[in-house]
C-alpha cells in the first residue's frame, strides 16, 4: 500500500519526529493486518473519540438504544476488519477517514445489524453510554448538522485530552494551582492578557507571569499539536486539522 | 436540561461539564496561533474587529487599515460626533521596559499638538490591556502609496515638501521631533493637503535602528534609510535636525525614485523626463548634510529654498531652457501656430466626417506641404552656413516635399477607413452629443435612457446670489439656493456652483460623476433649494477654477445597464488580481472577507482604473448573488476603495466574492460661462 511507505519512511513525508509514531500511522501502516501494535492504536483511538461517533448517529434521528447498538457495532466491525480503502480519499485524517466508515455502515449495515440480537457476537468496548447520554442531552446543538455535531465533537473530546493531559503535568510538578489560576489564558490573545493581574494573583512579579503563562500556552499548543498528529498521517496537515476543528465552531 | 453558555468572547456554545469550563473555539484559536520564540519576538496578530469592538465599545469599528509590527490601525466611527476617526493599537510586542510611562507622557505631548498638516491626536489610553491613540481619520493616500501608484512628479514633491517643512517646524517648536519621517508617514488627504502621520511614535515604541532591522515573521519591518547618521548611532537621543535629515531623503526619493544611499548623485542627475534645476539639489543635498550642523538649522529653512526658487518660477531647466528657446525660435513657433491654426480645424473635420468635404481635403493637403516647407527652411538655415551644399540641399529638400505628397496620398485614404471606424467606436463608447438649442445654448444632454439639464450656474457659495444660464443669461426660473456647501476658495480662484436637472433616469443608474475642464481643485456637492423648498430632481455641484478662466467644459458621467465581471476571487485569504476588461487593465486588490459581531461580512476591495462604475457582489455556495447591504466608496489618487456590507452573510458562507464595472455615459456642456454675460450685469 502507498501509504505504508510513505508513513514509515523517516524524512520528507514525516518532517516532525512524532508523526514517525502516530497511532493513525501505526495502523495505516499495518495497512489493516492485525498487528497487535495497530490494534492497539486503533482501540486507543476508537476509545478516545468514540463520543462524536455515538452524537452523528443520535443527531440523524436515531434513539438512545439503537445509537449505542449502531455506535457499538461499527467499532466491531472496525476493529474486527480495518478497511482502509476510503482512505485515499480521506487524505490520511483519522477523523474524516472515522465519519466516511460510519457513513458508509450506517447507509449499508445497520439493517443487517438490527436484526441481530443486540451485543450478540460482537467485541465490545467499555463506553460510558450513561455520561454520553447526558452529555448529549445537555449539548446545545441547535440547528447543526450531524457533521458539524461530530465536527464540534470530535474538537472538543481532543481538547479535552489536551487539557487533561496539560493538568496532569501541572499536578505532577505541584503546579495544579498555578494551572487554574492560568487555564483561562488559554483562550486570550496574548496581548490581552494583563500580566500585572496575573502577577497579582500568583504573588510574583509581572516578569515571571509573563513567563509562565508564555510557557504554559507553548505546553499547551505543543500538546494539542501532538493530539492532533496522533489523527493524521502527515505533519503538513496538522494547521488544517485544526483550522477544520476550529470552523466546526462558527456558526 | 442545564442552562446553555455561550462563551463571553466569542460567543460559541460552551460544552457542559468539559474543558473546565475553557471555551473549545477559543483553545483552537489560540492553539492555532503560532508558537513563539521568546515572550517579545513574538509576531503581532491585529486584534479582530470583533475583538477591538469589544474593548472599544464606544466606537463603531468599521475596518483594518493597516497593520505592521508594531501596531495596527482601524478605521472606526465616533457615532456621538459623526466623524471618522482613525484608532491606533500598539503591538503589546512593541512594550518593553517603562512603557506605560513614556506611552503617557509623550501622547499628551502628541496630543497638544494642533496643525493642518498634522494628523491630530484626540485621545489616548490603555483598555482591554491595549495602549491605543485615537486619532484624526485622514480619507487619503500615503506617499508610498503615491509614488507606486506613479502619482508622485517633482512637480508634485516642490508642492508636498514645503507643508512637510511647516508641519515640522511648528512641532519643533512645540519641542516635538517625529523621528520617523518616511514616505509612509506623510499623508495626502483628497483636498491635496498634507497631513503628517505618527509624530513621536518612535519614541513611545522606543523604535531603534535595530528593531527596524529586526525581521519579524519574514517581514522586513522597515529599514533605517529614512534615519539621520546620528539617529542610527543613537536612536532616541536626537533633536530636530534628524528630522531635517529624513525629510532630505523623503525629498530625494520623491525628485529621483531611489534612496539616497552611499555615494549619491545629486537628483537632478537622476531625474528621468524633466531637467531638475541644479540649484534644487543644493537644498536637497544640505538637508542631507550628514553632520546635524552642517544641514538647514530649522525646516522652515527648507521650505524658503524650496519656495525661493519656485517663486523665480525656475522649477525646471526645462522650462527655462524653453523660455530662452522662444527669442531665437521666434519665426519658427509663429509659423507653426500659424500653421496649427489651419490644419488642426480641418484636421478634426476631417476626423468627425465620414466624407469630408474637398475643400478640407485641399487644406490639409497645402497644410501638410506647408509643415514641410517650413522644416525644410529651418533645416536649411541652420545648414547654410556651407554655401557650396545649399543647392544640394534645396534638391533634397524638394525632393522630400515630393515624397511628402505622395505619403498624403497614401495616407488620406486610411485615414478616411479610420475615421469610419473611429465613428463605429463611437457609437459603443456612448459618448453624447450635448443637444444645441436654437438660442445655442448648449444646456441638455440625452444619456441612452434618460437626460441631465444644466439649469443654472451661480457664484460660490450661492446663498442670495444671481443665477445664469450656460451661455451667460440671466436664470429665470426661480431663485435657487445651495445649502450644506460652503468651502474657502484659495488665491487664485473662483469657485461656481453648477445646478443640474435629472431627468428620467432608469433605476439602476449610477449617481452622476462630474468633470471639469479647466479645473483648479476640489468639486463637491450640495443640497439645492428652489425658492427656499427642496428641489426635487435637481443636483448642485461646486467647482473651483483657474481665476483667468470665463468658460469651462462640464462632463457628467452616468453609469447605466448591465455590469460586466472583472474579477472574481474566493472569499479566503487576500487577492490581486491583474486583468483586462472593458478595454482597459485592471488591478483589483481583495481584503480577506471580515465578519463583524452580527455575523454580517464586510469586504473592502481597492481598484484601478477609477473612471468606472464599480460594485462589489457576492456569490453564495448554492450559487445566489448578493448585493450589497451598506456600499461605500472613496477614491483616493488613481485606486477606488470599496467597502461594502453583505447582512447576514458569513464569509464562510460566500462562494466568490466578484467586482463589477460599467462605463460611465459622459456627456460634456462646453463652454458654460463662469460669468454672467455682461448685458445682464
Amino acid at each position: 500500500m502507498n501509504q505504508t511507505s510513505q508513513a514509515t519512511s523517516p524524512g520528507s513525508e514525516a518532517p516532525r519526529d512524532l508523526f514517525v509514531t502516530t497511532r493513525w500511522t501505526v495502523i495505516v501502516a499495518a495497512g489493516g493486518g492485525a498487528t497487535p501494535e495497530a490494534e492497539a492504536a486503533l482501540q486507543e483511538l476508537c476509545r478516545t473519540y468514540w463520543y462524536p461517533l455515538y452524537a452523528y448517529v443520535r443527531r440523524q434521528g436515531w434513539n438512545r438504544e439503537d445509537s449505542e447498538d449502531l455506535t457499538q457495532a461499527f467499532f466491531a466491525k472496525t476493529l474486527a476488519n480495518t478497511d482502509l480503502s476510503a482512505l485515499d480519499s480521506e487524505k490520511g485524517r483519522f477523523r474524516a477517514f472515522l465519519l466516511a466508515s460510519l457513513k458508509h455502515f450506517l447507509a449499508n449495515e445497520w439493517d443487517k445489524l438490527r436484526a441481530q440480537k443486540r451485543g450478540g457476537g460482537q467485541v465490545l468496548l467499555p463506553l460510558d453510554w450513561q455520561s454520553a447520554d447526558t452529555l448529549y442531552s445537555i449539548t446545545p446543538a441547535d440547528n447543526l448538522s450531524p457533521d458539524k455535531l461530530y465536527d464540534r465533537a470530535w474538537a472538543i473530546t481532543l481538547l479535552e485530552r489536551v487539557i487533561t493531559r496539560l493538568r496532569a503535568e501541572c499536578v505532577a510538578e505541584g503546579k495544579e494551582e498555578m494551572f487554574d489560576h492560568l487555564k483561562d489564558f488559554l483562550m486570550l490573545e496574548k496581548n490581552a492578557i494583563s500580566y500585572e493581574q496575573v502577577a497579582a494573583s500568583l504573588k510574583v512579579t509581572e516578569g515571571a507571569a509573563r513567563v509562565t503563562v508564555h510557557r504554559l500556552r507553548k505546553r499547551y499548543r505543543e500538546l494539542l499539536r501532538d493530539e492532533v498528529a496522533q489523527t493524521l498521517l502527515d505533519g503538513a496537515q496538522v494547521e488544517d486539522e485544526m483550522r477544520a476543528l476550529f470552523l466546526a465552531f462558527s456558526s | 436540561m442545564s442552562e446553555s453558555q455561550t462563551c463571553p468572547r466569542c460567543g460559541s456554545p460552551l460544552p457542559p461539564g468539559v474543558l473546565h469550563g475553557l471555551c473549545p473555539a477559543c483553545l483552537l484559536r489560540q492553539g492555532a496561533a503560532a508558537d513563539s520564540a521568546g515572550g517579545s519576538s513574538a509576531p503581532f496578530v491585529p486584534p479582530s474587529l470583533a475583538e477591538i469592538a469589544r474593548v472599544f465599545p464606544q466606537l463603531e469599528i468599521l475596518s483594518l487599515i493597516g497593520k505592521g509590527g508594531m501596531g495596527a490601525v482601524y478605521k472606526a466611527r465616533q457615532p456621538a460626533l459623526d466623524r471618522f476617526v482613525a484608532l491606533k493599537i500598539v503591538a503589546p510586542q512593541a512594550e518593553g521596559k517603562g512603557f506605560t510611562e513614556r506611552f503617557t507622557r509623550e501622547a499628551r505631548a502628541l496630543a497638544r499638538l494642533s496643525h493642518p498638516a498634522i494628523v491630530s491626536v484626540h485621545e489616548f489610553g490603555e483598555a482591554g490591556g491595549l495602549h491605543y491613540l485615537l486619532m484624526e481619520f485622514v480619507d487619503g493616500a500615503n506617499l508610498r502609496q503615491l509614488q507606486r501608484a506613479g502619482q508622485l512628479s517633482p512637480r508634485e514633491a516642490l508642492q508636498i515638501v514645503p507643508q512637510i517643512c511647516d508641519a515640522l517646524q511648528y512641532a519643533h517648536d512645540e519641542g516635538v521631533v517625529h523621528r520617523d519621517i518616511k514616505p509612509e508617514n506623510v499623508l495626502i488627504d483628497r483636498k491635496g493637503r498634507v497631513k503628517i502621520a505618527d509624530f513621536g511614535l518612535a519614541k513611545i515604541l522606543g523604535v531603534d535602528a535595530e528593531t527596524l532591522r529586526l525581521t519579524v515573521e519574514g517581514h522586513v519591518m522597515g529599514t533605517p534609510h529614512y534615519m539621520a547618521p546620528e539617529q542610527v548611532e543613537h536612536p532616541l537621543d536626537v533633536d530636530h535636525r534628524a528630522d531635517i535629515y529624513s525629510l532630505g531623503v523623503v525629498f530625494y526619493e520623491m525628485l529621483t525614485g531611489e534612496l539616497p544611499l552611499g555615494k549619491f548623485a545629486p537628483p537632478s542627475s537622476r531625474v528621468r523626463g524633466m531637467k531638475l534645476d541644479v540649484r534644487l539639489d543644493e537644498v536637497v543635498l544640505r538637508a542631507l548634510e550628514k553632520e546635524p550642523e552642517m544641514r538647514y538649522q530649522q525646516a522652515s529653512q527648507v521650505k524658503s529654498s524650496v519656495e525661493s526658487l519656485q517663486g523665480e518660477n525656475a522649477v525646471t531647466q526645462e522650462e527655462r531652457a524653453e523660455q530662452q528657446n522662444h527669442s531665437r525660435h521666434t519665426p519658427a513657433v509663429i509659423l507653426a501656430l500659424i500653421w496649427a491654426a489651419i490644419f488642426i480645424p480641418f484636421l478634426l473635420d476631417f476626423l468627425h466626417h465620414s466624407h469630408p468635404s474637398p475643400v478640407t481635403g485641399i487644406a490639409m493637403l497645402i497644410s501638410a506641404a506647408t509643415l514641410v516647407g517650413v522644416g525644410c527652411f529651418f533645416l536649411a538655415r541652420r545648414m547654410a552656413r556651407v554655401q557650396t551644399k545649399t543647392i544640394i540641399l534645396g534638391f533634397v529638400f524638394f525632393l522630400i516635399f515630393l515624397v511628402g505628397l505622395g505619403a498624403l496620398a497614401i495616407i488620406l485614404p486610411a485615414m478616411q477607413r479610420l475615421s469610419a471606424e473611429r465613428e463605429r467606436r463611437t457609437a459603443t463608447m456612448q459618448v453624447v452629443e450635448v443637444k444645441t438649442a436654437a438660442d445655442g445654448i448648449q444646456s441638455e444632454a440625452k444619456l441612452p435612457q434618460g437626460k441631465i439639464e444644466l439649469v443654472a450656474v451661480s457664484n460660490h457659495p450661492s446663498t442670495g446670489k444671481s443665477w445664469w444660464r450656460a451661455e451667460g443669461s440671466p436664470f429665470t426660473g426661480g431663485k435657487f439656493e445651495n445649502i450644506h456647501s460652503h468651502s474657502s476658495v484659495s488665491g487664485g480662484q473662483i469657485a461656481r456652483e453648477f445646478v443640474f436637472q435629472i431627468k428620467d433616469l432608469p433605476a439602476d443608474a449610477s449617481s452622476p460623476n462630474w468633470k471639469f475642464s479647466p479645473s483648479a481643485g476640489w468639486a463637491s456637492g450640495g443640497e439645492p433649494l428652489l425658492q427656499g423648498s427642496p428641489a426635487k430632481g435637481y443636483q448642485v455641484v461646486s467647482a473651483t477654477f483657474p481665476q483667468s478662466a470665463s468658460a469651462a467644459e462640464v462632463s457628467a458621467g452616468v453609469a447605466m445597464g448591465p455590469w460586466t465581471l472583472v474579477a472574481d476571487t474566493e472569499p479566503r485569504g487576500s487577492n490581486e488580481v491583474s486583468t483586462d476588461c472593458l478595454g482597459t487593465t485592471w488591478t483589483v486588490s481583495f481584503l480577506e472577507p471580515v465578519e463583524t459581531k452580527d455575523h454580517d461580512t464586510v469586504i473592502n476591495v481597492a481598484c484601478m482604473p477609477v473612471d468606472f462604475d464599480t460594485q462589489v457582489v457576492v456569490v453564495d455556495l448554492e450559487g445566489k448573488t448578493h448585493e450589497a447591504s451598506g456600499k461605500r466608496i472613496s477614491s483616493s489618487g488613481p485606486m477606488s476603495q470599496i467597502t461594502d456590507t453583505f447582512a447576514g452573510l458569513t464569509p464562510a458562507q460566500i462562494g466568490k466574492v466578484q467586482l463589477q464595472a460599467r462605463r460611465f455615459n459622459w456627456v460634456r456642456f462646453p463652454n458654460v460661462a463662469l460669468e454672467p454675460a455682461k448685458a445682464n450685469q
